[in-house]
């Protein structure tokens, strides 16, 4: 009412007036509009009211409502008298500044024109003839700024009263606000649709609170992440604190106090807080709390960034458990390898070493560092048992690179940095197997002080050899003058004097001959044991050796009346003889020992059968018996020495418990096998293999 | 007396009188002339003084041993041509090997043959010779 009467003073000279306006009518009409206005947000349905109120009250040709945009003034709505009420299909676009419009958008004051024809002012659009005869454009103001025009025209020279114009001033007002307002608030609603997006988008949580610790805004996220059961948006830290259980679903755990990380964010400070979440299954959440600063850059709020890191956290505790487990273990492997009695040395694959303990040192005669990146073999300069160095052709490490196998026990001598001869028990084995395709291959030596174990060994071995020597040479004298005796050298042994001391020459015979076997055996074993049993390999048909021995032991198994017979397996003529390569009087001991055994281990009138078979890789000799067997228990054990069979009636029997372990070597030193098949009172079958001959 | 027909005369060097002793009985009894020695330069001196036609040598003898033996044998030209079969009870392989190297004809192990296998031995040789 004050703008209505403060434009009643600055009406213009006042004209004849069409419009007459009754007290009730202007109330209507304000209440319409500003109703509207107030009502409605929505401009396309507030805008064609106005012009609708407008057109009813000053009856016009037409009348427009336009908003300044930049530099443009842009009809919104419109309405004339040719055309049906609401939005025209057409609307023109003018420029600031350009005709009555366009200047009432620059200078902000009411304009009109009460007949266009004298008036220069009108700008005509060139080759048409206008209809308007009289215009009037006032502005619509917000804050004295012009945000639009709304304006009435004629087809007939019209005289504009003050009232009129004072009229659509007051109209003009509310129609500034509601486009003002509309224009606001779908802005508003932009960005609001805009922010929720953005938070309905967001994995993360979001929270506003104030500083007191009330949440303002929560978002989706947030609400998942914490579990909230009910709202807790407005709601005072103090009240939530007090009643979790009501706020949320599950208990929460924080590493920070609430009033900590006020004080701290109010200082300006962002402040990182892991909450425990007790879901199942639980979760861990990092909220980052930073200021929520005004224009002022005063702290007025808390930003809250919330995320999951149950995951991170799990990953780290797993990477930080492995960390320390395998510290521990890589302490532990230390703590060996600093403090085992045997020397490791480890080298790449250029056999350069690479890591020695201090057993390797003291080995050496070397520092650590002194071997470091040397190679092996000159540092550990190894000879075998006949003095050759090891690493000639190809050292030890080369073999292990080349093959990938390991080498599992070898002796070596070593003549150390201090100039000590230290017999070595080594083992070689590479990081990595053949079927491995990595190329950062490591070789690990494991090397052992042997030498004095390898003293005793050697002590025995000279004692057995010693002995066996001395032994021999009785002996020989022995049996020389028993076969000279035998032979009649020293007189008619079929004479009536002498023919009693027959039986008793063969008693002497055989005893004699049994300590013999003994001795061989014991000197047989001590060549095995110092590795120096050596084969003079030679081709031969097995069966034709296997045939000669039946023949020779023939004798001596009739003497305990048992049948020993070569049984022939169904072959083909075609069929080749088993041919190998052999040492002819190591294998015939073979077959003596296994014979001899079969003899001894089977009661009188038993009978053993050998059999000479061929598959395709080798030739396997089987000498069965059906004597007493052996206990399953004992067949792992039977190719050791000094293993023999117990009961009573072994008792009886003679033998020195070499013979199998004989066996066995000489058949290993062939790169052949012995294996036993036995049932106590149902007799044993012994076989041995050996690799049929190539060429 | 002397005799008509002249006998193989053999030498044994060997220092352990039983086994000296077994032998000398078989080879004699087998009609060879047999000279014995007992120690190392003995056996030398007398493959010297006898000219024998063959050798038992024995090795593990105390002072100077059969190989010994065998070398001065050989590096002598007086006595470089006489057979010599060594005859030990030492059968291992560096040994046996040792003693043909040096220029021994025969390597037997004491204990592996009879005495009547020396006689046997005596008459291959001496027989080798005629020829």
């Amino acid at each position: 009412m004050v703008r209505v009467s403060t434009l009643k003073q600055n009406t213009k000279t006042p004209a004849r007036s069409r419009l007459t306006l009754s007290p009730q009518d202007r109330l209507d009409f304000f209440y319409k509009v500003t109703n509207t206005i107030s009502s409605e947000i929505d401009l396309d349905r507030t805008l064609p009211v106005i012009i609708e109120e407008v057109f009813k009250t000053f009856k016009p040709r037409g009348a427009s409502l336009m908003v300044v945009e930049g530099s443009h003034v842009r009809v919104v709505a419109g309405r004339s008298v040719t055309q049906t009420p609401g939005k025209p299909s057409d609307l023109p676009v003018f420029k600031v500044g350009d005709g009555v419009a366009g200047r009432v958008a620059v200078t902000g004051n009411p304009e009109w024109i009460e007949d266009t024809l004298d008036d220069p002012r009108f700008q005509k659009i060139p080759g048409k003839v206008s209809k308007i005869r009289a215009i009037l454009a006032v502005p619509l103001k917000v804050k004295g700024r012009v945000t639009g025009v709304i304006n009435v025209t004629y087809s007939e020279p019209h005289h504009f009263t003050d009232e009129e114009i004072g009229i659509l001033q007051i109209i003009a007002i509310p129609a500034a606000f509601a486009i003002q307002n509309a224009t606001l608030f779908q802005h508003i609603e932009d960005e609001k649709s805009k922010l929720e997006l953005i938070q309905t988008s967001m994995q993360g949580g979001l929270t506003v609170s104030k500083l007191d610790g009330t949440i303002l805004f929560m978002n989706d996220a947030a609400h998942h992440l914490y579990g909230i059961r009910s709202d807790v948006v407005g709601i005072s830290a103090s009240k939530i604190q007090s009643n979790l259980d009501r706020y949320f679903n599950y208990p929460l755990k924080y590493d920070r106090k609430n009033e900590e990380v006020i004080a701290e964010v109010s200082a300006g400070k962002t402040v990182a807080v892991k909450v425990g979440v007790s879901s199942k299954p639980p979760r861990i959440i990092e909220a980052l709390y930073s200021p929520l600063l005004n224009k002022q850059r005063v702290v007025v709020g808390m930003i809250g960034n919330h995320r999951d890191i149950t995951e991170l956290v799990g990953q780290s505790e797993q990477i930080k458990t492995q960390l320390i487990s395998s510290e521990a273990e890589r302490e532990r492997w230390e703590a060996i390898f600093d403090n085992v009695e045997e020397a490791i040395v480890i080298t790449n694959k250029s056999c350069e070493i690479l890591r020695s303990n201090p057993a390797a040192e003291s080995l050496s005669g070397l520092t650590k560092k002194d071997m470091l990146d040397q190679e092996f073999s000159s540092i550990f300069n190894l000879h075998n048992q006949q003095g050759i160095e090891l690493s000639g052709d190809l050292s030890l490490g080369e073999l292990v690179t080349k093959t990938r196998e390991p080498i599992e026990y070898l002796e070596a001598k070593l003549t150390n940095a201090e100039g000590r001869d230290i017999w070595l028990g080594l083992s070689v084995s590479p990081t990595l197997s053949r079927q491995s395709d990595r190329d950062d291959m490591e070789i690990i030596f494991v090397m052992r002080d042997v030498s004095r174990l390898k003293e005793i060994d050697q002590a025995k071995s000279d004692f057995v050899s010693m002995a066996s020597h001395e032994l021999r040479t009785p002996l020989t004298v022995i049996n020389g003058y028993i076969s000279l005796f035998m032979s009649g050298d020293l007189g008619n042994i079929d004479s009536p004097d002498m023919v009693h001391f027959r039986p008793v020459f063969e008693q002497i015979f055989k005893s004699t001959a049994r300590l013999n076997a003994l001795v061989e055996d014991l000197l047989n074993v001590t060549r095995i044991e110092q590795g120096q049993l050596s084969l003079s390999l030679e081709k031969m048909s097995l069966d034709l050796l296997v045939k000669d021995v039946v023949d020779e032991m023939g004798a001596h198994a009739k003497t305990k009346n048992h049948r020993l017979k070569l049984e022939s397996p169904v072959t083909s003529f075609l069929e080749l003889p088993p041919i190998v390569k052999a040492d002819h009087p190591k294998i015939k001991q073979v077959m003596i020992n296994l014979i001899d055994n079969a003899i001894k281990y089977t009661k009188p009138g038993g009978e053993i059968t050998v059999q000479v078979k061929k598959d395709r890789k080798e030739a396997i000799v089987m000498v069965r018996d059906t004597g007493i067997g052996m206990p399953k228990q004992l067949l792992p054990r039977i190719f050791e020495k000094f293993q023999r069979l117990e009961g009573s009636y072994v008792k009886d029997s003679v033998g020195t418990g070499l013979g199998l372990y004989i066996v066995r070597e000489l058949i290993r030193a062939h790169g052949g096998r012995v294996w036993v098949e036995s049932q106590i009172d149902k007799g044993s079958t012994f076989y041995f293999s050996l690799p049929l001959s190539r060429d | 007396m002397t005799t008509t027909v002249e006998k193989v005369k053999v030498l044994l060097i060997e220092d352990e009188p039983d086994v000296l002793e077994l032998y000398r009985l078989k080879l004699t009894l087998d009609d060879y002339d047999v000279v014995t020695a007992q120690n190392g330069q003995e056996g030398l001196d007398k493959a010297h003084s006898e000219k024998p036609e063959l050798i038992f040598l024995d090795i593990k003898m105390p002072g100077m041993d059969g190989f010994d033996v065998l070398k001065r044998l050989r590096a002598d030209e007086a006595t470089k041509d006489i057979p010599v079969i060594i005859l030990s009870n030492f059968d291992e392989e560096a040994m046996v090997e040792k003693g043909l190297s040096l220029g021994a004809n025969e390597y037997l192990i004491k204990s592996h043959v009879s005495p009547g296998s020396l006689s046997e031995k005596a008459r291959e040789y001496s027989a080798e010779e005629d020829h």
